[in-house]
């Protein structure tokens, strides 16, 4: 009975191994990069991208191109 | 995301179209005629600066002391604009995207370019560009989410003087650049017979 026991443990543990492993894979999109916020987006007073928000700039006082 | 017209006909917005040679023009139209079977992007090549801009796919600028680089979504490739005052290679070795060197004119960055090898196209009808090309860009950050690019390319060996358009990119946000690599599993360049 014991041993029984144990297989089934085995057997059991085994398929949640293989089952955690397999969602690992199939990840859906959300954790993934494509979705991933840009950090520093100036915000409208209604909270949304202000997208017509001043042009970021260098500490030497260029316009600062990143992230486009 | 948006397909420009220029993707298709670089020169859509000026009123008198590309100012081609004859020979360009004539290349062009066989082109465009032939269903683009000989564009370098259906066979996976790389597409230059100029389509670089106007294709639909992300691009990501990283700007440091020095030196801007461009990182394209297209064929996971990437271009750098030194800004370190190094002046443009004398004779350099024929590249796809070409050397580029930037100078600031206030908030705008002026970039020029040379060194292309011979055969470039500007756009999906063909427009041609020759080893003899000299590209000039004038990127201008408008406001946090537009970009404004003025390119105006020099070439007298396909055109009869230079010529300058205006494209106007806009910030994607909350995504990334993802793979994108036209070899991976291309079956489709044995199909295109032409016309």
């Amino acid at each position: 009975m014991r041993a029984m026991t144990w297989c089934a443990f085995r057997i059991v543990t085994g398929a949640a191994v293989a089952l955690t492993a397999m969602l690992v894979q199939l990840s859906p999109l959300d954790a993934q990069w494509v979705k991933y916020p840009t950090a520093g987006v100036p915000k409208t007073s209604a909270g949304t991208p202000n997208l017509n928000a001043p042009t970021p700039r260098t500490a030497d006082g260029k316009p600062d191109f990143s992230g486009v | 995301m948006p397909v420009g017209q220029e993707f298709t006909n670089i020169g859509w917005s000026l009123p008198d179209g590309l100012p081609y040679l004859p020979w360009a023009a004539a290349a062009a139209k066989k082109r465009t005629e032939d269903l683009r079977k000989e564009d370098p992007t259906s066979f996976c090549l790389p597409i230059g600066i100029v389509r670089l801009h106007t294709i639909a796919l992300l691009k990501k600028i990283v700007q440091v002391p020095g030196l801007l680089v461009i990182l394209n979504e297209h064929n996971t490739s990437y271009r750098q604009i030194f800004t370190d005052g190094r002046p443009l290679p004398e004779d350099p070795n024929p590249s796809w995207v070409g050397y580029s060197s930037g100078t600031w004119d206030g908030d705008t960055l002026v970039v020029r370019t040379a060194g292309f090898r011979d055969g470039l196209w500007l756009d999906a009808n063909g427009s041609p560009l020759t080893d003899a090309a000299r590209i000039t860009e004038r990127f201008r950050r408008v406001n946090y989410g537009k970009l404004e690019i003025d390119i105006t390319v020099d070439d007298a060996k396909a055109y009869s003087r230079p010529w300058t358009v205006r494209l106007n990119q806009f910030l994607a946000l909350d995504t990334d650049l993802i793979d994108y690599v036209c070899n991976e599993n291309e079956q489709d360049v044995s199909h295109l017979v032409g016309k």
